[in-house]
């Protein structure tokens, strides 16, 4: 196997790994920014994340109502001009929270500025 | 942790009915002296009790991923089949006489606690019926 080749295959195992789990980021990053229905945050996820993050409606869904069972996410409806209400979501203060401090712990060690420079050499 | 849902209810008014018809069927059966009549009601039962069960849990799985351990589906089979057990005795048709409903009321009953030890173990793994390791997958 060409070395190439086996590197884009081990690159492709370890980001499907990496990126289990992620969604529930970049969904709570979504929310910190502000109120949005499921169409915004799928839209966010995608842009912010430069197009490594994609998801489905129905995995979205389901995460959203998880969170909803959780207390960790809550929902506003509003009237829109044709079909049924439709819910913008938001981080509840249990919510806001539990990401703080997830960031704390998992996020803010990537900004360290030994961290940084081992990341850019 | 949430108790009571959609796939439940319907879970339970088709328990509810297939109960009802079973306990009239087997009264007419009885009642004609058919064995064979109550064997095939009793048969038709379980088949249908068991198919309920399966659609309605298995949907109940992937829409709520409530860890229960199935215990949710059993508490309510075994109200119903028992409620409607002593029901039938008391309204007069042909059915179990009273120790039979009640040596099946108790021996369900020491199945239905023992379950549900085995659900309090479970929820040690579980926040407000989700799995820990799957709330963020």
């Amino acid at each position: 196997m060409a070395k190439d080749t086996m590197i884009e295959e081990l690159l492709d195992a370890w980001e499907e790994t990496y990126k289990k789990g992620q969604l529930t980021f970049w969904v709570f990053l979504a929310l910190k920014e502000s109120n949005k229905c499921m169409e915004e945050i799928k839209e966010f996820v995608e842009r912010a994340s430069d197009g490594t993050m994609t998801c489905e409606e129905q995995s979205l869904y389901r995460n959203l109502r998880k969170f909803q069972n959780l207390d960790i996410v809550a929902y506003d409806s509003r009237k829109v001009s044709k079909g049924p209400d439709r819910k913008y979501y938001y981080l509840t203060t249990t919510g806001e929270e539990l990401f703080k401090r997830f960031v704390e712990r998992n996020i803010m060690i990537f900004t360290k500025e030994s961290i940084i420079n081992l990341l850019t050499q | 942790m949430r108790v009571f849902t959609q796939r439940l209810g319907q879970f339970a008014i088709s328990a509810l009915i297939f109960t009802v018809a079973f306990r009239y069927a087997l009264d007419l059966s009885v009642g004609m002296k058919s064995f064979p009549a109550a064997l095939v009601c009793s048969i038709v039962y379980f088949g249908l009790m068991f198919f309920a069960g399966w659609y309605y849990g298995s949907k109940d799985a992937v829409e709520n991923e409530i860890h229960d351990i199935g215990f949710r589906f059993h508490f309510i089979t075994y109200v119903l089949c028992i409620a409607l057990g002593y029901a039938s005795y008391f309204i007069g048709w042909n059915t179990e006489p009273l120790r039979s409903l009640n040596i099946g009321a108790m021996s369900w009953g020491i199945g239905l606690a023992l379950h549900f030890v085995f659900f309090l173990f479970a929820q040690k793994n579980a926040i407000r019926g989700y799995v820990k390791e799957e709330i963020f997958q």
